[in-house]
């Protein structure tokens, strides 16, 4: 029996409702208790139905991504490898925010980024400078916020 | 009182500073709904880092005019491009672009720019005279019956959506549960907070907002490369636009049909525009005198699906404005706006806020109005939008959506928090899971414990012993009876046929 990765999915939910009984369980009063244990518990049946429809289900296709309008998706397209890419570039530019701040992260996540997918230099170039003035004008100087530095300038 | 609010409302529309707001609104409504993955949906979450700093009377006509008008800028890449700019315009592609392949694109969507305008201009008077007879109705109900309505827009939403009803009930199960993390509102104990400082006030609604709706998408535009359009630019020749707009006239009764069809649908929470569209088509084609010609260029083909995604809005706006109870997810993410820019909708709102809510209706009314005027003059260039590639989109929605959760509070956590749900959002879009679901139950969570410990208090155990709760605990068994029942007798009805 091979799982499909919903079904990984699912069981990730049944374990986080175990969590989360547990720990509501070890609450002192019962308003703070009895809301989460109640819904926790209707959680953990429904992802052991879910699963159990997927296990039993005897077409063996991938399950495809069926969401409402209200989702915003028609199907699933292409495998997860693209989007752990993607998502590789998200964490790189969290990283880069994190050690660098935003002001000199946001250049170069869009110039890195944008030259790894083929774009010229001076459109790559013109864009970074162009987001990082716009996110700056708008950020800093229309709405005061005070974007963060980086942990290797915040020092100075 | 309803008149005074009224009159109030023109007043209030009247404002040169409100205009402004609501004309950006529809600026950014129609960029956003031009380009197909992202949507009006994507755009509400955006820019909810710069609304939660305006006033209400700034804020609201931004947010609801984004949200009226993105159907209108989806239809023009439906049209011309065969690429529905948001899901609710796929009904319009099964004519609109046959349409423009047989030369008519110009009519087509001069069709679909008029019966949207129209459309969503129109039923705005339907909502205006609703008002009076729904604010009895909404006054009267108690924290008891509170609890129950929220209870009954998840059940909605897990119910009536098109996906399966146990991830839908998940989705809003999983949603409430995170609205717990912080101080509990009775004892004020911490709950979840694992004994971090960041979580005891909870987790902030713009970080996971963005987290799930729009870093989602970022990343699956990413995946998928390239330009969003890949039809031939040559084709998209935009002529004779009169001529469809006249064809609107000449169809009034059946863009009167579907543009109430679609403010029914509107009201119903979780339905959405989607079912509105195509049910309209089906009643389109199933009263037409030529039915066979639909799905090969027939303009009542794109008069009817426009007609009703349009009018969606209004619908769903009275319904998130009198109950508390977002028709659509564009709703479910106006209703986080309007709770961050502290403004409860429900009985209050009704009443003590009534002149705001009849100016919401009427800012749907004049953005879709607007929206249309601008897209009959810039159509052609507009439809270049689609053209844009990836590469240069997915940064620029990525770099925007992290800025704006720090702007939020200027918190770094926010961060990781809008990066986990990120995580979690694409992982719900994968698996098909009811993501409007989930932020429904988030945003409406605290109030619903909030309701339940009231009604607990005042009333004992038996507090749903009233009869507005046990009506609305009757719907709420009737919606997860309906499917498996009707499921139960089309199989028996096929055994005995059989």
């Amino acid at each position: 029996m091979k799982l499909k990765g919903s079904s990984y999915f699912l069981i990730f939910i049944m374990v986080s409702m175990l969590v989360v009984i547990i720990a509501s369980l070890r609450m002192e009063y019962y308003e703070s208790k009895l809301l989460p244990l109640l819904i926790s518990g209707v959680v953990f049946i429904l992802a052991g139905m879910g699963l159990r429809n997927e296990i039993m289900a005897k077409d063996g296709q991938q399950t495809k991504a069926i969401e409402d309008e209200t989702g915003g998706v028609v199907e699933t397209k292409g495998g997860w490898r693209g989007n752990l890419v993607a998502g590789a570039w998200l964490v790189g530019f969290f990283l880069a925010i994190y050690l660098i701040g935003f002001v000199v992260a946001i250049p170069l996540f869009v110039l890195a980024y944008m030259k790894s997918h083929g774009t010229r230099w001076l459109v790559a170039i013109t864009s970074a400078v162009l987001t990082t003035a716009f996110i700056y004008g708008i950020f800093e100087f229309a709405l005061k916020v005070d974007l963060y530095r980086g942990l290797l300038f915040s020092y100075y | 009182m309803v008149i005074e609010a009224f009159v109030q409302a023109l007043q209030n529309l009247a404002n040169p500073g409100l205009l402004l707001w609501m004309f950006g609104g529809v600026i950014v409504g129609l960029i956003f709904g031009l380009i197909p993955g992202i949507g009006s949906l994507t755009a509400i979450a955006l820019f909810f880092p710069f609304v939660f700093r305006l006033l209400p009377e700034q804020a609201l006509p931004f947010i609801v005019a984004v949200a009226a008008v993105g159907f209108t800028g989806g239809s023009v890449c439906a049209v011309l491009l065969n690429m529905p700019g948001q899901e609710t315009n796929a009904a319009t592609i099964m004519d609109g672009y046959p349409m423009t392949k047989k030369g008519e694109g110009g009519r087509a969507l001069g069709a679909a720019l008029m019966s949207s305008g129209l459309g969503g201009a129109a039923v705005v008077f339907i909502s205006l005279a609703l008002v009076p007879l729904v604010l009895p109705i909404v006054v009267a109900f108690v924290s008891a019956d509170m609890v129950f309505i929220i209870l009954l827009g998840l059940a909605f939403i897990a119910v009536l959506g098109s996906g399966s009803m146990i991830k839908g009930l998940i989705s809003g199960g999983l949603g409430l549960l995170i609205s717990f993390i912080g101080y509990q509102a009775v004892t004020l104990a911490p709950r979840f907070t694992f004994g971090s400082a960041y979580l005891y006030d909870g987790l902030g609604l713009l970080p996971l907002s963005l987290g799930l709706f729009a870093i989602p998408e970022a990343l699956e535009l990413a995946v998928r490369g390239g330009t969003i359009a890949d039809t031939d630019r040559a084709i998209a020749v935009v002529d004779n636009v009169w001529e469809g707009a006249k064809d609107v006239f000449r169809h009034w009764g059946l863009w009167l049909r579907s543009t109430i069809i679609g403010y029914i649908v509107g009201i119903i929470p979780g339905i959405g525009a989607i079912t509105a569209t195509f049910i309209a088509y089906g009643q389109a084609k199933q009263t037409s005198k030529h039915p066979e010609k639909f799905g090969t260029g027939c303009v009542e083909g794109v008069i009817a699906p426009e007609s009703a995604n349009n009018a969606v809005t209004s619908g769903a706006l009275l319904t998130t404005l009198a109950l508390g109870i977002p028709g659509s997810a564009t709703m479910a993410l106006a209703l986080g706006a309007f709770l961050m820019l502290g403004l409860i909708p429900g009985p209050e709102m009704m009443t003590k806020h009534l002149d705001l809510a009849l100016t919401l209706q009427l800012v749907v009314m004049v953005s879709n109005v607007i929206a249309a005027a601008i897209c009959f003059a810039t159509a052609s260039q507009l439809a270049k939008v689609a053209w844009i590639p990836s590469r240069i989109l997915v940064p620029l929605i990525l770099v925007i959506a992290l800025v704006g959760v720090y702007a939020y509070r200027e918190m770094f956590n926010d961060l990781i928090v809008a990066i986990v749900f990120g995580g979690l959002g694409l992982a719900m879009r994968r698996f098909g899971y009811n993501r409007p679901g989930f932020f429904l139950g988030f945003i409406l969570g605290v109030l619903f414990e909030k309701y339940f410990f009231i009604a607990l208090r005042v009333a004992g155990p038996l507090f749903f012993v009233r009869p507005i709760s046990l009506t609305l605990i009757f719907i709420i068994i009737a919606l997860f009876v309906y499917k498996p029942l009707k499921g139960l007798f089309q199989r028996r009805r096929g055994v005995q046929r059989a």
